[in-house]
């Protein structure tokens, strides 16, 4: 059972993730593994960005249009659960400052995370490795 | 006849390491061969380096545009049947193409064929590998980049070329394409391709921001599969 006060962060150490057409796509660049949630998923997931813990997710969801308190709360352990399982995040000590609180106006949809592993092979060499400094190729513009 | 194989070196900056590179493909036990070496826009010595080899290999140059626009540079002047690519500063074993050749006349039906590739540190990152010990990626991978890429050249019609939109995972991208059309490759288990890391490669290239855009890719990919 995670705490309320609990708090999440994107683990980017593993995995990059892109938020595109309210979509967001996430992954793992040591196992090949990748992610994805739309709708309330992506909402969370803008929230874990902001290291929001799990009391104040619970709360920006249950305002959205349809949410019930005790469904959202179980929906909220069973996600963050199961991106804590697959790595894609991992705790966080301090809320981001000065960001403030996003807010949504939907209706209220359950979170689904989509996991994927169809394609370990072909991700198995080629993405950026985890932990690699960064050195940009110049590109012509810049160069 | 054997089928003639258009080796496609796209490089930009390789000096330090494009002719160890060169002379892996010029050792090749298969023959007939093409090299092709598609720079991209380099300022460095590369272009002194490829023009020492005389007639064996042919330059070819833009100004500078980025990974994808140099493979497909590199394809436009291919001649062959057949299209390998390697990376300026990773080598093939000897019988690289040998044996991904053999696979092609032992399976008609086959489009391409990708070998494993083990990831070699030089001793400026011996620190980098010591932290990587027991990671999957210390032990050999699974291919799937142009670097050990063997295709018949139509695929490159079949499947497109590399999108010159991407800058980091246009290897990535093509792959994916291939297998959505249900493209037959074959990955052999042989370690056939080294992959040099060190200092300025540009898989080094390939991290913070470059993350994102395989979850682009990735992103465009389930698009397609959902439409």
């Amino acid at each position: 059972m995670i705490q309320p006060q609990q708090r999440f962060q994107p683990n980017t150490s593993q995995v990059a993730a892109s938020i595109i057409d309210g979509e967001t796509v996430i992954v793992n660049l040591s196992n090949g593994n990748y992610y994805s949630m739309d709708g309330t998923g992506t909402y969370v997931w803008a929230m874990i960005e902001q290291r929001r813990s799990l009391a104040e997710m619970e709360q920006c969801l249950a305002a959205l249009r349809g949410a019930e308190h005790e469904q959202v709360a179980e929906h909220l352990q069973t996600l963050v659960s199961q991106m804590l399982a697959e790595l894609v995040i991992e705790p966080a000590e301090e809320p981001e400052h000065g960001v403030p609180p996003i807010s949504l106006d939907a209706a209220y949809q359950p979170p689904v995370f989509h996991i994927y592993r169809d394609m370990r092979d072909l991700l198995a060499l080629d993405p950026p490795m985890p932990g690699l400094r960064d050195i940009p190729w110049k590109s012509p513009e810049k160069a | 006849m054997a089928p003639l194989i258009s080796c496609v070196v796209p490089v930009f900056n390789g000096a330090r390491f494009i002719r160890e590179a060169l002379d892996s493909i010029l050792s090749q036990t298969y023959r007939p061969i093409e090299v092709i070496v598609a720079d991209d826009g380099s300022t460095d010595n590369t272009a002194g380096i490829v023009s020492s080899y005389g007639d064996h290999i042919r330059r070819v140059s833009q100004v500078t545009a980025g990974p994808a626009a140099t493979r497909n540079l590199g394809l436009r002047h291919a001649g062959g049947d057949f299209i390998a690519f390697l990376d300026a500063d990773d080598l093939w074993h000897p019988e690289k193409l040998e044996r991904q050749a053999a696979r092609f006349m032992a399976r008609a039906e086959l489009d391409a064929c990708v070998t494993h590739v083990q990831l070699l540190w030089e001793t400026e990152l011996e620190e980098e590998k010591k932290s990587l010990e027991g990671h999957q990626r210390t032990q050999p991978v699974p291919g799937y980049a142009t670097t050990s890429l063997l295709a018949r050249r139509e695929l490159f019609e079949t499947v497109g070329t590399f999108s010159t939109e991407l800058w980091f995972a246009d290897a990535t991208d093509w792959f994916i394409r291939a297998r959505e059309r249900a493209v037959q490759i074959e990955l052999l288990p042989d370690v056939l391709v080294y992959h040099r890391m060190h200092g300025h490669n540009l898989t080094r290239r390939r991290s913070a921001a470059s993350g994102a855009e395989f979850a682009r890719v990735l992103k465009a990919s389930l698009d397609r599969r959902r439409a």
